[in-house]
């Protein structure tokens, strides 16, 4: 016995009596241990034998939720401006599903409701439009706002939309900007806004049922260069409540214009309060450049620790919203005969002609704009930094200033309550503002250019904020142009063909690899990265044509490439040999803008690998959907009113597709 | 002379005298004059209190001396462009027979009249339960069914042949009993759900079609009875509905907010049309229409052609 405790435990028992005390102890430490591994044993032995149901640690998402995470309501002192008169309790309600009475008179509602919805108003000076008019007595305390409240107080009985109305606000606007850096003016009234905004959120939000997030947008741009501004603005999105939103006030570009300084600011929300925020940036389209651009705000070229900073409080891209879409410009991808979709230039319309031939420093600028080359850009500064500051995965949203997050193909209500569904809204020579745009003296957007774009899906476990936002920081999120298509997205090394025809394919999915948004690392020998697709039509909408994997890479030369694969056509085509595939076709018929789905297919699935790999080489993959071609909102819009002269430039027929965030491979 | 002593020339004199003597003292007043136009306070005071349809004078007073030199032009520009123009309708006789002017005229009134009515509106409880009495019929949540289903594809296999597989597996589904949380395992993979939970009829129909829809909605709910096959565009389904929800009416506390709302503008046209009915009521009306006799007995005969209104497609009362 004493033998075996000895070799067992070490324990001698040959000892004087003062250390038997000490012995015991180590007997009771031994035993202790001994029972801690039989447990261990049998549980492990246990484990070892697998669980009967195939559902244990699944934990996986297996819904995807739909929303918007960017709305603007009469809050935004230029949503105000422009004649929205309806509060975030009217566009809540609109999401969910109900109808409401829209700016123009008209009754409005969604065809489906949607899961979640950031009513992000402008932080700066937000409310402030509504609080002179209802002549809050916190703004009445200082010259400013007396003055600011008289101006507002010509424009009762006058409608909102009417010129004189626009004219009027719009001085009342420069006021409230000139006087808006100094505090005594801003800062009172705009805490109580914030507390009203973060409790309307929390009002409406219903765990399990409909998410609303608290957040507001941060409105900066870059000095004019070249003269022009470069659009820098983020939508700020809170996980958490009133309680601790509430603790913090908005940071607008008074503040500072700076996106270092608002990253300084979320860190410091986080350490105060316990919470989590993240930053959504847009438009990168009219940002001059700007938004992926080499060098930081102050023109110095990027470090390692902005790349970190950027990558931690920015996880995703609003790539596609009204004012146009972000993912390419058919300038830089030539070959990419989808490229050309909704392309906004810059604030003043397609103003670049085709067939012009670019020089280094356009091409430069044009790069810092798109998501594609900002991916591409992303690459090169992992390779220099060894951190990447564009790893964004990608959402749609609206940015509407209706309180209307209408972007149905057939249910558009503009950007702003002027270009709410009327008989000129289609027609070349409305603007998509006001007529005019003061501020912008050669605005040449034309209310058509609008698109009707986008909603974010957020592959999520619930709807609730915390589970929809874990999955916005994991990036496990696509886009779409407006249609409900559903979209999985796996990347793994060891996918089989037959594993797209399985029933449990997110299942296999996510046990054999990574969901959309995540990484691939350090290459198995002799594999190449295999790619689980599977995307299902918009039981709503229209059937699909192709999915794309569109892939970039740092090739050994330091250079960026890009490659579009035509992974799976819809109704049994085939790739030419120029890698392009015959078009699905059409089915529209403009002038009573409908379409049927005789075209196309209802759900594709594919196993793909890649031709192309080299296992050193940093690259990423993402998954364009494009559904066959449907009557464009423009469409819409003339057979509804009987509008005959549709000029010959306005498009009445549009594609709409779905973006999902990459995955990265890194060797 | 005679004629100076006339008692009717002095009188004649004197009126004239008078009439200069007026004239002069007056000679600021320019109302007299309908070219001239006089800004003062009190017009301007009117002037900003009518456009903000508050009447508030004080509070006018204050704003009025707080304009700048710039603003106040402007001010004075946009009175004196209306009088103005206001001056010159009249002249021209505008304001006559002109249904248009009249409407406008009934429109400022109202105006007014509702800026006395809107700040008194409020409402009660009873009101609000009223409402919800009066348009139960609105507040309804639809019915919602919960069930899985096993699926053989039209595209796969071939209308005819999918139906015979869906129909063999029926069979053997019911036979061992299969439950819910077992399906999965059996038929191919539907391109959307494999269960569905709680959902409305609007949903069904558009993954499956109406007619699938309806029969599910039909179906009595079972733990392990299985029925179909149900065809959609996709194919043939076979489905174990384990939950089926009737529609029912929401409750109150569930739609209050929405009510509220309505009741607040119902209140408030209320109450302006009560503001109203004094101003009509102190009128006397005296009726004198005469009517085509023949015309009236024609219609009481039901002789008449009524042109029947296009009925709008009713869209069924969502919750």
């Amino acid at each position: 016995m004493v033998k075996t405790k000895k070799s067992l435990s070490g324990c001698s028992a040959s000892l004087k009596f003062a250390e038997m005390k000490q012995v015991n102890n180590c007997r009771r430490v031994v035993q202790a241990g001994l029972s801690a591994v039989i447990v261990i044993f049998l549980s492990t032995s246990v484990a070892a034998q697998e669980s009967y149901s195939p559902y244990v640690g699944h934990n996986n998402p297996t819904t995807v939720y739909w929303g918007d995470t960017h709305l603007h309501t009469s809050h935004s002192v230029d949503a105000y401006t422009f004649g929205d008169r309806l509060s975030p309790a009217e566009a809540y309600r609109f999401a969910r599903g109900e109808a409401v009475i829209a700016n123009n008179g008209m009754r409005t509602q969604l065809r489906r409701p949607l899961d979640f919805l950031v009513i992000a108003d402008h932080a700066e000076s937000i409310g402030m439009m509504e609080g002179l008019e209802s002549a809050d007595p916190i703004l009445l305390e200082t010259d400013a706002g007396k003055r600011m409240s008289r101006k507002m107080a010509e424009n009762r009985g006058r409608q909102p939309t009417d010129s004189k109305t626009y004219e009027s606000l719009r001085v009342i606007e420069k006021e409230i900007f000139r006087s808006g850096k100094r505090p005594d003016v801003n800062e009172a009234f705009t805490r109580s806004v914030w507390k009203e905004v973060t409790a309307a959120a929390d009002r409406h939000n219903e765990p399990g049922r409909f998410t609303a997030f608290i957040g507001y947008e941060w409105t900066s741009s870059t000095e004019p260069r070249r003269g022009v501004t470069g659009n820098l603005h983020r939508v700020v999105i809170f996980k958490d409540g009133g309680e601790k939103a509430s603790q913090v006030m908005p940071f607008s570009y008074m503040d500072s214009e700076d996106p270092e300084a608002l990253w300084a600011y979320l860190a410091q929300y986080e350490r105060q309060t316990g919470g989590e925020v993240l930053a959504i940036p847009h438009n990168g389209n009219v940002s001059n450049g700007e938004m992926f651009s080499s060098q930081n705000f102050a023109g110095q070229i990027l470090t390692r620790s902005y790349a970190e900073t950027r990558s931690r409080w920015e996880p995703l891209y609003e790539v596609t919203q009204i004012k146009g879409d972000s993912e390419a410009h058919p300038f830089l991808s030539p070959t990419d005969e989808f490229a050309d979709y909704e392309t906004w230039n810059s604030w003043f319309g397609k103003e670049l002609p085709t067939g012009r031939s670019w020089d280094d420093a356009e091409r430069t600028v044009k790069e810092g704009e798109y998501a594609r080359s900002a991916l591409k850009r992303g690459l090169g500064f992992q390779a220099k930094l060894g951190a990447n500051p564009f790893k964004f995965g990608l959402i749609g949203s609206t940015d509407a200033h209706t309180s209307l997050s209408a972007v149905e193909e057939n249910n558009f209500w503009g950007k702003a309550p002027v270009t709410n569904p009327g008989p000129d809204r289609a027609a070349a020579n409305k603007l998509t503002v006001h007529t005019p745009v003061v501020g912008y003296p050669n605005d040449l957007r034309r209310s058509w250019m609008m698109a009707s774009s986008g909603y974010a899906a957020v592959w999520a476990k619930e709807n609730t904020r915390e589970a929809l936002f874990a999955a916005m920081k994991r990036k496990e999120t696509y886009a779409t142009t407006g249609p409900r298509m559903t979209v999985r997205f796996f990347g793994g090394w060891d996918y089989a063909h037959e594993d797209a025809l399985r029933p449990d394919l997110a299942l296999t999915g996510y046990r054999k690899g990574v969901p959309m948004g995540s990484d691939l690392t350090n290459a198995p020998k002799g594999k190449v990265p295999r790619f689980l697709i599977h995307a299902v039509k918009d039981p709503d909408g229209a059937n699909l044509d192709r999915i794309q994997v569109i892939k970039g890479w740092l090739d050994g030369n330091g250079e960026t490439q890009e490659m579009i694969y035509n992974v799976a056509l819809a109704d049994g085509r085939t790739e030419g040999k120029d890698r392009k595939a015959p078009p699905v076709g059409s089915t529209v018929d403009v002038p009573n803008a409908t379409y049927t789905n005789a075209i196309g297919d209802p759900e594709l699935t594919v196993v793909w690998a890649d031709p192309g790999f080299d296992p050193d080489e940093l690259a990423f993959y993402y998954v364009r959907v494009l559904e066959i071609p449907t009557p464009r909102w423009t469409a819409y819009d003339a057979n509804f009113f009987g509008v005959k002269d549709v000029p010959a430039e306005v498009p009445m027929i549009t594609q709409e597709r779905a973006y999902t965030s990459p995955i990265w491979y890194t060797p | 002379m005679k004629v100076w002593r006339e008692p009717l020339l002095h009188f004649l004199l004197l009126g004239a005298a008078l009439f200069f003597v007026y004239d002069y003292l007056n000679r600021d007043l320019a109302e007299t004059d309908p070219l001239t136009i006089l800004v003062d306070r009190d017009k301007l005071l009117s002037f900003v209190q009518y456009r903000s349809r508050v009447f508030d004078a004080a509070r006018s007073n204050e704003l009025l001396d707080l304009l700048t030199e710039e603003e106040l032009q402007r001010l004075i520009q946009e009175y004196v462009r209306e009088e103005a123009l206001y001056r010159e309708a009249k002249a021209l006789q505008l304001d006559r027979n002109d249904y248009v002017a009249r409407l406008r005229l009934i429109q400022q009134l109202e105006f007014i009249m509702r800026g006395f009515s809107d700040a008194q509106v409020q409402f009660t409880e009873h009101e609000v339960r009223r409402y919800y009495e009066a348009h139960k019929s609105e507040f309804w949540a639809d019915p919602k069914v919960t069930f899985t289903h096993v699926f053989f594809g039209r595209e796969r296999h071939g209308a005819e042949k999918a139906q015979v597989l869906a129909r063999a597996e029926l069979r053997r589904l019911n036979q061992s009993q299969v439950r819910f949380e077992q399906a999965p395992a059996y038929g191919e993979r539907f391109l959307y759900h494999m269960n569905y939970v709680a959902r409305e009829p609007e949903e069904v129909a558009s993954h499956f079609g109406a007619a699938m829809q309806q029969a599910l909605f039909a179906l009595k709910p079972s733990d392990d009875r299985w029925y179909g096959p149900f065809e959609s565009s996709y194919g043939f389904h076979l489905v174990l509905l384990i939950r089926s929800e009737a529609g029912h009416a929401l409750p109150l506390e569930e739609v209050r907010a929405r009510i509220e709302q309505e009741v607040n503008l119902a209140a408030r046209e209320s109450r302006f049309e009560e503001s109203l009915r004094p101003i009509v009521q102190a009128y006397k009306v005296k009726v004198k229409v005469k009517r085509d006799e023949l015309a009236v007995l024609q219609r009481e005969q039901g002789v008449a052609d009524e042109s029947r209104g296009y009925s709008p497609s009713h869209r069924a009362p969502s919750g």
